[in-house]
């Protein structure tokens, strides 16, 4: 990335932009379309107070080395500045007239705007509604060939694929009043235009360091538009790596330390839409790792570990609006297990454990307005289970119990509780047989 | 907030220039649109990102696209969604170029690109 024009206009107050020396240099030239003056007051930007419903276009003299770049600026309103109508922005690809890309904020409408102007003639390609009045705002418009995107505060809100507009041309910034605005309540500060370039040609950065039976080594190239870092630190037995590479729009990172019998590594990587990144550490007989994804609304992550004998996985995933999450556990022969699923407005909840002849399950569904669990263990020949169901204000449940080969089919029951009562506290989903509970008697008695 | 796709009459606005009408319909925070526009056609395609949708396809000049995920098949939509999708794609002189064994990303591409030939719908929307 090279900066080809930046300026935090610090000058006297009232310079009029284009007397103003801008801190990367060069100069700012004024549109005679948009011709009415942009100012310096307070180490700010705004336009000339006196141009009532004024319009105010400059152009930078940096010549970006292509037609892809990044305009970063920060709006600032006044706390009573959504009420006026100043709007203020920066240009990409602009002809130094009246034709280029423009992102601007206009607080009396709470909006972000970007818009292609032709000769003047403006076409709305995205809009996005937020109020910084009082405050600063940091955007960036970034401009590229597949597309034309707003961010604030770093989080990307407009994203449109148009590329009428493909000239070079220049980067500017943009004033326009409306409705007898007053023109102070909106500044424009810390104006920085940045191409992708590293200003042509390769370049490579190396280092060595060899003491005693230690050795370190580090490397950087770039050669546009591709960055890559690597840096290898050697001692005794320890050896650890690292790279980070960037060729639009893919970036990536790797990372590895081992030691002894040990291994760590780690990557990431940006394709856009898809983030991913995984993580392993190895060493003796124990293996772990993790992984997480996020591509567009899809969230994955996972992780596993395992040693001697026990292995331990969980996961989860959100597909909007649906939430899922498992965990698993196994240590010898007993394995433990568990899953939760929310899609709105149902929540679901189970869980197993099993160990030699013995399982145990339970679940529990909670959908608006009804309640529903049951809980079963089985044990050897015995076997206890139990439903219940609350649907407000009742509730109905049935217990059947077999032990050996006889089968105790609802041996107690309750329904028609009313709320309040001693009777649903007496009972949970995923109780168990109660050793004391005799046949025949009614539940919550 | 979630995202879904609009067909959209435009407006000469005085202060914004050619816009869609739907971003009349941005009203509260968090809210955003991105357009791809073709003053030719007098159509926009927009993504719109917002808790509420219903403004949004109840309104007048606007057309809500299938609000499920780009990979799913057309054939797998309900036919009297798509009838009314290829509806709405006629009245705007736009053409159906999409088979129905093609996904709604297939669908999206065939009128983003007719609206605009940049149109990449990995790229379009935040």
């Amino acid at each position: 990335m090279a900066v080809f024009a930046s300026d935090t206009f610090t000058d006297s107050d009232s310079t009029e932009l284009s007397a103003h020396t801008p801190d990367s240099g060069g100069s700012w030239t004024q549109s005679t379309t948009w011709a009415d003056d942009a100012v310096i007051v307070s180490n700010q930007l705004q336009l000339i107070d006196s141009a009532t419903n004024g319009t105010s276009g400059y152009a930078h003299s940096g010549v970006p080395d292509s037609a892809e770049y990044d305009l970063t600026w920060d709006s600032i309103v006044a706390a009573d500045g959504a009420s006026q109508n100043i709007n203020v922005g920066v240009l990409g690809r602009y002809d130094g007239d009246a034709t280029c890309y423009r992102c601007r904020y206009r607080p009396s409408q709470t909006r972000w705007q970007v818009t292609r102007i032709e000769n003047g003639s403006g076409t709305l390609l995205g809009t996005y509604i937020a109020d910084h009045a009082g405050g600063t705002a940091e955007a960036k418009f970034e401009v590229r060939d597949a597309a034309k995107k707003l961010f604030v505060g770093g989080i990307e809100r407009i994203s449109t694929t148009d590329n009428v507009i493909t000239a070079v041309g220049k980067a500017g910034i943009d004033f326009a009043a409306l409705g007898g605005a007053s023109n102070d309540r909106h500044h424009i500060d810390n104006f920085v235009a940045d191409d992708l370039s590293a200003g042509g040609g390769t370049f490579t950065a190396t280092s060595a360091l060899t003491t005693g039976g230690a050795t370190c080594s580090a490397s950087a190239t770039h050669t546009a538009p591709t960055f890559a870092a690597t840096a290898a630190p050697t001692t005794g037995g320890a050896i650890a790596s690292a790279s980070a590479t960037h060729t639009a729009p893919v970036f990536s990172s790797t990372a590895a330390l081992t030691t002894g019998g040990a291994t760590a590594q780690a990557t990431a990587a940006f394709t856009a839409p898809v983030f991913s990144g995984t993580a392993a550490l190895t060493t003796g007989g124990t293996t772990g790792s993790a992984s997480a994804t996020f591509a567009t609304a899809t969230f994955t992550a996972t992780a596993s570990l395992t040693t001697g004998g026990t292995a331990a996985s969980a996961s989860g995933t959100f597909v909007a609006p649906v939430f899922t999450g498992t965990v698993a556990l196994t240590v010898g022969g007993a394995t433990a297990s568990a899953s939760a699923t929310h899609q709105p407005p149902q929540f679901t909840a189970s869980a197993a454990l099993t160990t030699g002849g013995a399982t145990s399950t339970a679940t529990a569904t909670f959908d608006a307005g009804d309640r529903t669990g049951t809980a079963t263990l089985i044990v050897g020949s015995t076997m206890v289970s139990a439903s219940a169901t609350h649907t407000a204000p009742s509730f109905t449940g049935t217990v059947d119990v077999t032990i050996g080969g006889a089968t105790f089919a609802g041996v107690a029951a309750f329904s028609d509780v009313e709320p309040g009562s001693l009777a649903p506290a007496c009972w949970a989903a995923g109780d168990v047989y109660h050793p004391g509970f005799q046949a025949g008697q009614v539940w919550g008695g | 907030m979630s995202k879904r796709y609009y067909l959209s009459d435009l407006v000469n606005d005085p202060e914004d220039g050619i816009k869609p009408v739907i971003d009349d319909l941005l009203t509260e925070p968090g809210e955003s649109a991105s357009y791809a526009v073709s003053n030719d056609l007098g159509q926009a395609l927009a993504a719109v990102e917002t808790k509420n949708h219903t403004k949004f396809i109840l309104a007048v000049g606007v057309d809500p696209l299938p609000d499920v995920s780009l990979d799913v098949k057309l054939n797998a939509i309900r036919s009297d969604t798509i009838a009314t999708l290829e509806a709405a794609v006629a009245d705007r002189n736009l053409n159906k170029s999409w088979a129905n064994s093609d996904s709604v990303r297939e669908l999206l591409t065939s009128v983003g690109t007719q609206i605009d030939s940049n149109f990449d719908v990995n790229n379009f929307g935040p």
